[in-house]
């Protein structure tokens, strides 16, 4: 088994490849280094732990809120038939210690079957014990200390795409299939029920340790066509003992052949018309459909076995298009981060050929969730009439704000956290107007309730220095206003109102500040901009802004002086939610370019 | 570094003007609002950056929020600290004048003139007062704008202050609590060195005669205060009475506290529960219940507060709450506070 061990470029194990020849090279000198494997190891990175102060009665509460660097010994031997050769071999690794820039240490288990692991290296130096012994057959043993970065990295870079579930700019129709009016080809694993217009299947808490819980529901009437559309759309409810409300996977059995069945995943999930419901898709390939099973899980854990598990489906339709949150000037993506630890990265938004950003860029990232996406629009039920306007709002439409709005969010979706209400607004007169916000819990016909005093509210005056679209952070607001369960259809009435006549509003955003990074850039004439996280040359997160050029080049330059919010967005491995908002263009890609990160060995990463 | 806290010195963000700055150290009060920020930066040998100059606009952001905002001082290249102070601190260097250079006390006028030559950076949004303080507006003495706004504010129950953005604004000056602390997260200690039972204002009249105005104070019967409130120049009866009522509604009706408590974002949330993350939201004016802590002063079961001063300091996700009503324990404030001074060499 042939390993390979690279300190820059100074192989420490022997292998087939030539060493480089070192800058002793005249001296015809020879050596051989190799590093033994006791005494060595690649360390592990240091925890950081912050504790919380709680009331836990028993216990207490921490969390590792960082990774610090580890620390890696080799011990290495330079053999040599020469003084002078051992000698060079000790020059040769001492000019790796003091690199220009940042090393890297490489580490490849099995050349012909492994992949390499690079670590990236801070600082680094090597020490030497006298042995005379060692001496007299030529033999020198050094060791070798090296601060690496706390995560090792694949040794290539990828580029991730953020792909958009955004469809048309058109909402969608939809053609009705079942509207959940009775029990009739409903059935289920657990107690099924037909109420209020909804089936619902439900079981009771037994569950006593932690572990899931699989309570289908199934539809099987006789085999229906899905008219050519591809889309399922299924307005459901659940609760569940993990309190994110990710919509059932569902099992789909092939009309012209029952013997074909698939598990497919929402791709998309947006509000529903009906209160305390979400609508999620599933993309069928299917011509004719015969069955579809509803597969919840339920994620029990610690000691909330009691709470009951329950899925509500209201009704089930069928559409040719995904509706998106208003035009494609405002895209929700998403983004798989491949490797097991926090990576370092560089994300980037282009304009489409001939556009550019516009004078708004937005990027919102966080862990993907099924929680509230920031956009208001599709939560308002009370403004004055709105006007579609496709070609210069980001939302589709715009409405006069002289009658106050309401938009009417699900509580339950609000994850407890500061929020920051942003409004892109304009002006037919120069000037300054005072915009007045509360927010107030109500029930699921927004009717108040004795939470609804608790309300949380500010008024922010806003200068119009001109009459076009104008985007303005308003406030900070503590939501919800009174946290509640997570089966809860109790809603958050948000209302914005202003005394100026004169007022058009476009769109508006509640940005969760502690579960997700805004970057916001007036990017007027750029057609490319990157948000790059620290790393070891760049050790502060920063922008980068480019305009292409007659040569079809983008000119980078440092951005900074153009941030309205600055961010530090976070790539943990997994699905991470990009919402991109860019006034300028309706196309814009978005991608993320970095090395995965793992904890000790770079794994596979799909292509 | 906490992502969501971030500083624009000069107009550019604070890590493209030093990489490596550390965490601010937020100071709010009330009245009076912004008031102070500290920051370090890498001591640096041989390089300045001209940016980090006394007089340079600072605002600190949450995400894209302003919460603080005001101008540095003179940095401190030695240890690498930075120090910026509110706007509102200008107000103690601006004269009161009007647009012809007479001196003034009509609020409105004064600070619209001391903005429009410059000397305060605010944003006026509304009328502070358009009342003269001295009937006929022109004042003897030469005053400061600070020391005008607060004589008017101590008019009414009300106090002052510039906020993150700019803006100057009046706030009243016992707000119901907006944000509640956990139990057993401190324990305020009283004193009544401060208590004042009935007050009594000597005030001078406009045909120059003296006259006395006597507030009691309804909740107990404690020591009788006097007052001079001829300093303030001529007013009528109602307004010496208005002044009276402004001092016992600002905390001097009741014992005084002898500490603050210093509260991390987790042991505090807001009145309908929804918890903290950081100590963003939280500044000098807002009102804190204080949960399972009774009130020492009398017989309530939990004990609210009104910030006087907040200072968060982020790194730590610590915010020390000062309330008003915090008595002074340092001799040479005692002695001030009962109208002397400290002895200091004189031949």
């Amino acid at each position: 088994m042939t390993a390979s061990l690279k300190f820059g470029s100074v192989s420490l194990l022997p292998s087939e490849e030539e060493v480089e020849p070192s800058i002793y090279a005249s001296l015809e000198a020879e050596y051989r280094i190799t590093a033994a494997a006791d005494s060595t190891s690649w360390g592990n990175a240091e925890r950081i732990i912050t504790a919380v102060r709680s009331h836990l009665q028993d216990g207490s509460l921490a969390s590792v809120t960082a990774q610090d660097n580890r620390e890696g010994t080799i011990k290495v031997r330079v053999e040599s038939e020469t003084y002078d050769g051992l000698a060079a071999g000790e020059s040769a690794l001492m000019a790796q210690t003091q690199v220009k820039g940042y090393n890297t240490l490489e580490w490849t288990p099995n050349v012909a079957l492994a992949r390499p692991t690079v670590f990236d290296v801070v600082y680094s130096y090597m020490d030497f014990d006298f042995d005379d012994f060692d001496e007299t057959i030529l033999r020198r043993t050094y060791k070798l200390t090296l601060a690496l970065l706390p995560f090792g990295r694949s040794k290539d870079l990828i580029t991730v795409q953020a792909t958009s579930s955004g469809g048309s700019s058109t909402a969608p129709s939809y053609t009705l299939i079942n509207d959940g009016g009775s029990l009739a080809n409903w059935s289920g694993t657990h107690e099924v029920t037909q109420t209020d217009g909804y089936v619902q299947s439900r079981g009771g808490g037994i569950q006593v340790s932690p572990g899931t819980v699989n309570a289908y529901l199934t539809y099987d009437p006789s085999t229906f066509s899905m008219g050519g559309q591809p889309y399922l759309a299924v307005d459901y409810y659940v609760a569940t003992a993990s309190p994110d409300g990710t919509p059932p996977a569902v099992t789909v059995t092939d009309g012209d052949n029952t013997a074909q069945k698939l598990l497919y995943k929402a791709v998309m999930v947006a509000p529903s018309d009906r209160a305390g419901f979400s609508r999620a898709f599933y993309q069928i390939p299917y011509a004719n459909v015969k069955t579809l099973r509803f597969e919840p899980v339920f994620t029990y854990v610690g000691s909330n076995s009691s709470d009951p598990y329950i899925l509500r489906i209201d009704k089930i339709q069928r559409s040719a298009t995904l509706p998106s949150i208003g035009t494609n000037r405002q895209r929700a993506r998403s983004l798989t981060v491949p490797g097991s630890a926090r990576a370092r990265a560089k994300l980037i938004i282009t304009a489409d050929a001939g556009k550019t950003l516009g004078d708004l860029t937005m990027i919102y990232t966080r862990t993907a969730t099924t929680g509230m996406q920031p956009p208001l629009r599709p939560f308002l039920v009370s403004s004055s009439s709105v006007t579609a306007d496709p070609t210069s709002t980001i939302s589709g439409g715009f409405n006069s704000m002289n009658s106050s709005m309401v938009f009417l969010v699900p509580a339950n979706r609000l994850r407890e956290a500061m929020f920051s209400l942003v409004l892109r607004m304009s002006s037919t007169a120069v000037g300054t107007a005072p915009i007045t916000w509360s927010a107030a819990l109500v029930s699921a016909s927004n009717t108040d309730l004795p939470e609804t005093g608790q309300i949380v509210s500010g008024v922010t005056t806003v200068n119009f220095p001109n009459t076009t679209y104008l985007t303005a952070e308003v406030g900070l607001l503590q939501l919800p206003t009174v946290p509640v369960a997570p089966d809860s259809a109790n809603l958050i009435r948000l209302t914005i109102s202003t005394t100026s006549n004169t007022l058009y509003f476009d769109e508006g955003w509640l940005f969760d500040l502690d579960n997700g990074v805004l970057s916001w850039v007036d990017s007027t004439g750029l057609t490319r901009l990157e948000a790059r996280t620290a790393d070891l040359t760049n050790p502060e997160p920063s922008y980068w802004g480019g305009s292409t050029n007659g040569g079809g080049e983008t000119n980078l330059v440092r951005a900074d002086y153009r941030v309205w919010s600055f961010g530090t967005h976070v790539f943990e491995p997994g699905v991470v939610d990009v919402l991109t908002v860019t006034s300028g263009t309706e196309g814009s890609a978005c991608q993320a370019s970095f090395y995965p990160c793992w904890h000790t060995h770079a794994g596979a990463v799909a292509a | 570094m906490n992502p969501l806290v971030w500083m624009k010195v000069d107009g550019k963000p604070m890590s493209a003007v030093q990489a490596g700055w550390g965490e601010p150290v937020i100071t709010n009060r009330q009245p009076y609002g912004c008031w102070e920020v500290t920051w370090s930066v890498p001591v640096l040998r041989q390089t300045r950056r001209t940016s980090l100059m006394a007089g340079k606009s600072v605002v600190v952001y949450a995400g894209p929020a302003p919460i603080w905002s005001g101008r540095m001082t003179e940095p401190n290249w030695d240890t690498g600290e930075m120090v910026a102070e509110g706007w509102v601190r200008q107000s103690e260097q601006t004269i009161c004048l009007d647009s012809t250079g007479k001196t003034s006390s009509n609020p409105d006028v004064v600070i619209a003139q001391a903005i429009a030559r410059g000397a305060l950076k605010w944003v006026q949004r509304s009328s502070f007062s358009s009342v003269d303080f001295v009937p006929g507006s022109t004042t003897d003495n030469l005053n400061y704008v600070k020391a005008l706004l607060d004589a008017v504010t101590s008019t009414a129950s009300l106090y002052w202050g510039v906020n993150a953005r700019q803006e100057l604004y009046t706030a009243p000056s016992n707000p119901a609590p907006m944000w509640k602390a956990a139990p057993d997260s401190g324990q305020m200690g009283t004193t009544d060195r401060a208590l004042v039972g009935t007050l009594y204002g000597r005030y001078l009249l406009a045909d120059g005669t003296l006259q006395t105005a006597v507030v009691p104070n309804p909740d107990l019967n404690g020591p009788e205060v006097g007052i001079d409130l001829t300093k303030l120049g001529t007013m009528d009866l109602s307004k010496a009475t208005s002044i009276l009522n402004s001092i016992l509604s600002k905390g001097r009706a009741r014992t005084g506290w002898t500490n603050g408590i210093e509260l991390t974002s987790s042991q505090i949330s807001s009145l309908g529960g929804s918890q903290l993350r950081s100590g963003a939201m939280v500044v000098a004016g807002q009102g804190l219940r204080l949960e399972g802590l009774r009130d020492p002063r009398g017989l309530g079961s939990r004990t609210d507060i009104v910030l006087a001063e907040t200072i968060w300091d982020v790194a730590q996700d610590t915010i020390q709450c000062n309330p008003v009503g915090l008595e002074a324990r340092d001799l040479g404030s005692i002695i001030e506070d009962e109208g002397g001074e400290m002895l200091a060499f004189s031949s």
